[in-house]
């Protein structure tokens, strides 16, 4: 073949080659896009006029909700009096005037109780009343009602916010579990969200506007109410109403007050309230990332064992101690956040006296680490938002004097008592043997799902876990465990020993017990002398001189009790069965005591019983012979 | 070799243009239909609102239905009728029953079933069925997936199991989640009876079994950044609860689900509420029925959220 046909070949076969892979890749283009039309093709539709079931009026722009800011408490009076509501304190009395016509929707009744009104918000020139059902919410900045729009943002999705709300609201009693098979619920919340709907479509509603949400009720029966719950927590970055209206010139009176989203509530009762306390709840942030709640608990306890200085304290500035012992706390215990965690740090102390001249402070920490949203969602009230870590603290041993000087019980303050852990442990299985003992609380079986778990709880654990500290005054040992759960603790223990458990000698003086301690002695064993006095009582006075004198002689127990304490001792007197004349009359030592409370009476315990006694002063020498025959 | 030039010039000048006329040709997008003129309305009067307020009328309805009775008795009765009504509901076969046996005279429901009809047979009682509205069953997606339309045939293979990637739909590479209801809900029968008829459904995973509403709005809405699931509902609910931007309806054949292809039934899972009364029906209950299916009642409906049968 020459050499030109050869190229004529290769040119022309080339030529066909193109030609053939045109065709081939048209018509393959044209398949594809054939394909792609038959798959998502929507042909033959008329466009749709889509008019959604609920529209919402457009509202300007505004910044957010910053739960790190403190907002403004308006400055201004409420007055609920002659059945209505009124306010006072704006500059401009026309927008005063035009707030309080539309208050006077409101009517006022009043009870033995109070009256039938709360004030929702009064923060950040947003002011909410409701007074039963009825309620107003208004900006003072220019008098007119609020609507649901302007709680959002100008792009807020309104309409999913309020179809979510509405299903948690339908569903906030757990009804609407995903492993419920009953039909009923499934379609009901359907119906009910579509009632919802169709209620907010006929303005049908009234609108409440609260501190951390707001609340849209209506009637789903005759005179039965719903709400639905828009939580401030479900769009935080869309809650405008903080923000909305802000302007501080609108007042006569200078803005004095302020509050977090998460303590309005509180602190708008607080300012209105005369009658406060005195205990200060003082959350606050103490850093960017960081709030603490530090609350002092023993107001009203009443414990006949203790003095509680509640009291004293309010009158003696308790804000000055919180703040105080609160930022002593948290040096001491070294709770930084770890990189970009928030925590929120509940502190709750307890305060009794440790002596004459100063308190100790039992605090219990409980610190929560959150990411910052769900920081935000926590700090605006959803409790089940996501934590990252928990860290419990409980201590026992801080002082605090009446110079308000801090320091310290030993952290091991049972070191120097001889056999503590042996004697602890023989203490507390004696103890469980009780109906109501502290120790019963220890790794709580509760949860568990073994049966055998009450029998491998170990207490020598509990002696290791626990915190302990000597109280002084009342010659105890307090002994603390806790292992929080997620609703109640796993574990609790919180115990006060007598200091007597840990002693195999006698004391050298005439001890002061309670009738508790006074009926444990017949649980023990040995030679115990009980004595009961009374004020005034001069024979008591110069018997005590004499049993004063045989303590340290005979080396025995002496103890005393009063009988001017509010105890009954009923079941202490039941114990003193031995009879007696006095008076030419036969009765026991009990009933005498009980009926007509003599004194003093010394009664003689060996090994758990009753033995003898006497009535009445006794030199020592013959109260030496009477306990001589136990002996 | 200029012989060569010329013929490849040629042969270029014919074969380019000729494909792309051709590829153009092939691919024509077929005319779209013209847009249809917003239906006029005519004006509606109010003159049946609160006539029944002191009827007395005895009525029921399914729960699927109940938003609407409760809007018809609001309008047509009043807020004390409206009461006595909510009181009294039970469901669709009660509600048949009770017809039936002529302890209530009126009741907006589904189809009376076969066992519902030969109880009434047996009774020797005539049922009077009028379709009053119109319903469809909607499968709703993601607004950013880029699938806007479903085979019918697809749709039972997604949930048969058979198809299990987007990108056999036409979509993008990633699992499909096909979010399913509680057996017997609501939504599930009609999932059963309009759309899968006999095929049976994929066991669904515990992320697929979606119990509640709220869990489908933030599953398919893309709340958790994913894009992939697909849910099924009446049109009713869909119309009024899943309207969110980031919520799409899909076509199924080609037709979306809207007010008007719900309306002339060229959506192709259709399904309809009835209005069923007794054929010895009193006077009242007669006219009670005319008000439903009159203009008013229309009105009524559509502002319920409901798709009123078109009148002839």
């Amino acid at each position: 073949m020459s050499q030109s046909k050869r190229n004529n070949i290769i040119f022309y076969s080339i030529l066909a080659l193109v030609v053939i892979l045109s065709i081939s890749g048209t018509a393959f283009a044209i398949y594809k896009h054939k394909e792609n039309v038959d798959k998502n093709g929507v042909t033959n539709t008329p466009k749709e006029d889509v008019k959604p079931f609920l529209t919402f009026k457009e509202v300007s722009k505004s910044d957010t909700i910053d739960i790190f800011k403190k907002y403004p408490i308006n400055p201004i009076e409420i007055n609920f009096t002659k059945g209505k509501v009124k306010i006072s304190g704006l500059k401009d009395k026309e927008i005063e005037n035009k707030v309080n016509e539309k208050l006077s929707v409101l009517t006022v009744e009043e009870s033995e109780f109070g009256n039938n009104c709360h004030i929702n918000t009064n923060v950040s020139n947003v002011l909410s009343i409701s007074c039963a059902i009825e309620t107003v919410n208004v900006n003072l900045k220019t008098g007119e009602e609020i609507t649901i729009e302007e709680l959002f943002n100008k792009d807020s999705d309104i309409y999913s916010f309020i179809v979510k709300s509405s299903y948690n609201s339908t569903c906030m009693w757990g009804i609407c579990s995903p492993e419920d098979n009953d039909s009923e619920y499934d379609n009901n919340i359907e119906n009910t969200i579509a009632e919802n709907l169709q209620k907010i479509k006929n303005n049908d509603y009234i609108l409440s506007v609260n501190t951390k949400n707001a609340v849209l009720t209506y009637e789903s029966k005759e005179d039965e109410f719903s709400g639905i719950y828009l939580e401030y927590y479900d769009f935080f970055n869309d809650i405008t109403i903080y923000d909305r209206y802000l302007d501080n010139s609108i007042y006569e009176k200078d803005i004095t007050n302020y509050c977090e989203p998460n303590n309005c509530a509180d602190k708008i009762y607080e300012l209105l309230e005369k009658d406060n306390n005195g205990y200060a709840d003082a959350g606050h942030f103490i850093n960017d990332k960081t709030y603490v709640n530090f609350r002092i608990n023993n107001q009203n306890n009443i414990d006949p064992d203790y003095n509680y200085i509640s009291k004293e304290i309010t009158e003696l500035n308790l804000k000055d101690y919180i703040n105080l012992l609160e930022k002593e706390i948290l040096k001491k215990e070294k709770l930084d956040t770890e990189g970009n965690n928030y925590a929120y740090i509940y502190i709750n102390a307890d305060i009794y006296y440790h002596t004459a001249n100063d308190y100790q402070v039992y605090y219990q920490i409980n610190k929560k680490e959150y990411k910052k949203e769900d920081f935000i969602k926590y700090h605006l009230g959803f409790n089940e938002a996501k934590e990252i870590n928990t860290k419990t603290i409980n201590a026992v041993n801080m002082l605090i004097d009446k110079n308000k000087k801090i320091s310290y019980l030993s952290d091991n303050p049972t070191k120097d008592i001889p056999n503590f852990e042996t004697k602890l442990y023989e203490y507390i299985m004696q103890e469980l043997k009780k109906a109501g003992n502290d120790f019963a609380g220890y790794d709580t079986c509760y949860f568990s799902e073994d049966e055998n778990c009450e029998e491998k709880r170990d207490y020598h654990n509990l002696i290791k876990e626990a915190s302990f500290a000597i109280d002084k005054v009342n010659n105890k040992l307090h002994m603390y465990e806790e292992k929080p759960g997620m609703y109640e603790p796993i574990s609790f223990v919180s115990a006060r020993i007598s200091l007597d458990v840990f002693n195999d000698t006698p004391l050298n003086v005439i001890k002061k017990i309670n009738e508790e301690e006074a009926l444990s002695l017949f649980d023990k064993k040995g030679l115990h002398i009980l004595y009961f006095d009374s004020v005034p009582c001069e024979p008591c006075r110069n018997l005590e001189v004499e049993l004063d004198s045989l303590v340290k002689t005979m080396n025995i127990n002496i103890y005393n009790t009063s009988l001017n304490s509010s105890n009954t001792f009923d079941k202490l007197y039941s114990k003193l069965d031995i009879k007696t004349i006095f008076e030419e009359k036969e009765a026991t030592y009990g009933e005498l005591l009980k009926n007509s409370k003599l004194s003093p009476t010394v009664v003689v315990i060996k090994d758990g019983k009753m033995v003898d006694g006497f009535i009445g002063f006794k030199e020592a020498e013959d109260i030496t012979k009477i306990i001589e025959k136990y002996k | 070799m200029k012989k060569k030039v010329i013929i490849s010039i040629i042969v270029l000048l014919i074969l380019a243009p000729s494909c792309f006329f051709a590829y153009k040709h092939f691919t024509k997008e077929e005319p779209k239909v013209p847009d249809k003129k917003p239906q006029e309305e005519l004006p509606v009067t109010e003159d049946l609102k609160g006539k029944f307020a002191n009827s007395k009328l005895r009525v029921d309805a399914s729960l699927a239905t109940q938003p609407l009775m409760n809007a018809y008795a609001k309008y047509f009765g009043d807020e004390d009728f409206l009461n006595e009504v909510k009181e009294n509901y039970t469901n669709t076969h009660p509600g048949y029953v009770k017809l039936i046996n002529g302890e209530t005279d009126l009741i907006v429901v589904t189809e009376p079933s076969a066992e519902e009809l030969a109880l009434a047979k047996e009774k020797n009682v005539e049922l009077e069925v009028t379709k009053v509205v119109n319903e469809g069953f909607v499968f709703y997606a993601n607004a950013k997936n880029p699938v806007d339309n479903l085979k019918l045939e697809n749709v039972i293979d997604i949930y048969s199991g058979k198809i299990n990637n987007w990108d056999e739909v036409g979509g993008n590479k990633s699992r499909i989640i096909p979010y399913q209801r509680p057996i017997n809900s609501g939504s599930q029968t009609g999932m059963l009876s309009l759309v899968m008829k006999g095929v049976p459904l994929r066991e669904p995973t515990t992320t697929e079994l979606v119990a509640t509403m709220g869990g489908i709005i933030d599953a398919v809405a893309n709340y958790d950044n994913n894009i992939d699931g697909l849910g099924y509902s009446y049109y009713y609910y869909a119309n009024i609860m899943y309207r969110t931007p980031n919520i799409k309806f899909l076509g199924i054949n080609g037709v979306k689900p809207t007010y008007e292809t719900i309306e002339n039934e060229t959506y192709p899972l259709m399904t309809a509420y009835y209005i069923v009364t007794r054929k010895d029906a009193s006077k009242k209950t007669l006219e009670f029925k005319e008000a439903l299916l009159s203009n008013e009642g229309a009105k009524v409906a559509r502002e319920a959220g409901y798709v009123p049968i078109k009148k002839k």
